[in-house]
């Protein structure tokens, strides 16, 4: 006997960007579900990546004019209240941008100057309300050892960034979603979307679950296979790539010698050289990148290799070898392949009103407080009126999972 | 994964698929290898005739610059395109809608579109880039034209295949002898892509099959390759008319008699 489910919105996809858009959403007066394929929220590619939350330099260098920039640079101010609010763990550690030679000196001086430019500036569209931001510097190589004392011989000093800061995505996904689910959001596990009829403008999702859902809006937050949902309904008004990233993980043994992220620029070679702290002191370097399938799931030796050679490069003294607890490849959407200009699209699509797509790939769980406001400013424009509880809590918490 | 004519025919269907879901206008889908030579061309029915030789120019364009056009115009040009366009006779065509295949890293070809807004091209070509790393094939229902001309291209893969012949180039042409589709079949050189173009458009334009031309105006055999008349002038036989909702077809990669009598076997094989 098939079950059926009304809502007034469904969203695909229980991730990063999913759970953020379900407790937005959750303030106004609707009936909403979430449906995830796997038994829990945060378990693709919010769990598979380096977990950190670009706060500072690196946020603010994002191609000025997308939405990549506005959502993250938007995000910064969100996220310590956020962390109160929630009750996830937020680690403000600081970065450093390592610097070789002088044209590392001056790629950094110019992305100093844009920076401040592009959201510093009292009269920048994107400016970030003081106190939210503390200014980067320039140190030299005796400020680099102190800040990190097994630091790599090789660097003549860094740009240093403050702000920085990491957190574990999956605990930031659950809370989002144990807010959500505190506030009314339903949630339904280990059911995988087969297919959608469009009628008018209302949608009806089936299962493999024997639920049939039906509803008025769908926001599809399906993460990588967020292309697949669209074209169920003729709703892909964008490509992407998948981006797999191989990252290995190591103890908190070799964990607690370093205590800020440490990266270099990337220099003829598509491959991200980051080692990062987590926030339960573990480290986490690589990042191996090659576009393939998404079928491609498998860790493979090179990629594996590749990161332990950057956490080597960066900490010659440390013996990493001996202290690797996992590594893992995740997939990230890349759109803009050709140019390399990667960018977010969240938006409705022009023939398929009530569908939201929303692909986010890097930096996705940086930008996610802003997500849900952004997915209420569309749903909004497009005519639909939203009325706010009166009851909605920010921080009461309830479990989700089966 | 390598650029075939099995992938760049995988392309054309994300991307015909993806104009067709976003109701876009029908265009012209062209991929070409890592020197810019034609892999696969394929343009729907009521597509502009001139979006042929644009979409072709722009995967070129792609290919040989190695760049998306909108990188080329935007960070290498800055506005400034006739510097480049003076060159290569204007081939250079620094329009959105020139999209690189990058595979493992490299570039490996272009893809390139044309027929709709350039924003419109670039979404539709980076949607055959996004296609490439689709592991399933689209299914996508063309019009009449296009859809006989892909049976065409099919019996004579599978023709040339059974007979073990070289590989070919298979153009099919509409009435007004611009092409439907050009194949080139994996491991054909690209000279055979223009012999093929020029022979079916040869056969469409004077209603008879290539080599029969002379019979029919000899007096332009005294400049063999016909130059003064059209560039695409071409008499060695491989081009056969056919002249019901598609003009003609253009065989090359062996010898001329040889690509004639494939022609001639695939008309039979399909009822013409």
């Amino acid at each position: 006997m098939q079950e059926i489910i009304n809502a007034d919105i469904s969203i695909i996809g229980g991730g990063i960007a999913g759970t953020s858009v379900a407790r937005e959403l959750s303030k106004y007066d609707l009936s909403i579900i979430v449906i995830e394929q796997k038994h829990g929220v945060g378990l693709e590619g919010t769990s598979t990546n380096h977990s950190l939350v670009c706060q500072g330099g690196d946020s603010l260098t994002f191609r000025p004019g997308t939405l990549h920039a506005e959502l993250n640079v938007k995000s910064i101010p969100l996220w310590p209240r956020l962390s109160e609010e929630l009750g996830f763990k937020f680690r403000r550690m600081g970065g450093l941008w390592l610097i070789r030679d002088y044209s590392d000196y001056k790629k950094f001086q110019k992305m100093v100057s844009r920076a401040f430019r592009s959201t510093l500036d009292p009269k920048s569209p994107l400016l970030i309300p003081e106190g939210s931001f503390s200014p980067l510097r320039f140190v030299d190589k005796k400020e680099l050892k102190d800040l990190e004392p097994e630091i790599s011989d090789n660097f003549l000093g860094a740009l240093y960034d403050p702000n920085l800061a990491t957190v574990d995505p999956p605990e930031v996904a659950k809370a989002y979603a144990e807010n959500a689910k505190a506030n009314g959001v339903d949630f339904l596990f280990n059911t995988k979307i087969k297919r959608i009829k469009r009628e008018e403008n209302k949608f009806e999702l089936y299962t493999d679950n024997n639920v049939l859902i039906k509803s008025n809006i769908v926001i599809n937050a399906a993460g990588i296979e967020a292309d697949r949902v669209a074209e169920m309904v003729k709703a892909r008004d964008f490509s992407y790539v998948p981006l797999k990233g191989t990252i290995v993980e190591f103890d908190e043994e070799v964990g607690r010698s370093i205590s800020h992220a440490t990266m270099i620029l990337p220099r003829g070679s598509p491959h991200l050289q980051v080692v990062s702290p987590t926030v339960d002191n573990r480290l986490k370097a690589g990042i191996y990148l090659e576009m393939t399938f998404r079928s491609d799931k498998e860790v493979r030796d090179y990629a594996v290799n590749y990161a332990i050679s950057v956490a080597k490069t960066l900490y010659p003294a440390l013996r990493f070898e001996s202290h690797i607890t996992r590594s893992f490849a995740g997939f990230m959407a890349m759109t803009n392949p050709d140019t390399g200009w990667h960018d977010f699209v969240i938006s409705t699509h022009d023939f398929v009103p009530n569908w939201v797509n929303i692909v986010l790939g890097a930096a996705g769980v940086s930008a996610s407080p802003m997500l849900g406001k952004k997915v209420v400013e569309i749903l909004t424009k497009s005519g639909i009126i939203l009325k706010e509880k009166s009851n909605y809590n920010p921080s009461i918490r309830k479990r989700v999972e089966p | 994964m390598s650029l075939s004519l099995a992938l760049a025919r995988k392309i054309i269907k994300a991307m015909i698929r993806f104009s067709i879901d976003n109701h876009m206008l029908p265009g012209t889908y062209a991929v070409t290898d890592s020197g810019g030579h034609v892999i696969a061309v394929e343009r729907r029915d009521n597509a502009l005739p001139a979006t042929v030789d644009l979409a072709i120019d722009k995967a070129w364009t792609a290919s040989v610059m190695r760049l998306s056009a909108r990188v080329l115009d935007q960070v290498i040009l800055r506005g400034e395109v006739w510097r480049l366009n003076v060159k290569y006779n204007g081939r250079m065509t620094v329009i959105p809608g020139a999209v690189p295949l990058i595979i493992q890293g490299e570039v490996v070809g272009g893809i390139g579109h044309s027929g709709e807004s350039p924003e419109g091209d670039e979404k539709i070509a980076q949607a055959g880039f996004a296609g490439a790393y689709r592991e399933e094939e689209f299914e996508v229902k063309v019009e009449k034209g296009l859809e006989l001309a892909k049976a065409i291209a099919d019996t004579t893969i599978d023709y040339v295949n059974k007979n073990k012949l070289r590989p070919v180039v298979i153009t099919v042409t509409d009435i007004n002898g611009w092409p439907l589709l050009i194949y080139r079949m994996d491991g054909t050189p690209y000279g055979f892509v223009e012999i093929s173009r020029s022979r079916a458009w040869t056969s469409s334009a004077f209603k008879v099959d290539s080599h029969k031309v002379v019979e029919l105006v000899g007096s332009m055999l005294e400049s063999p390759n016909g130059e003064g008349s059209n560039e695409r002038f071409n008499t060695t036989p491989g081009g056969v008319y056919v002249g019901d909702v598609i003009g003609a077809i253009g065989i090359a990669g062996n010898t001329p008699e040889e690509d004639y009598k494939i022609a001639k076997s695939i008309l039979k094989l399909i009822n013409f």
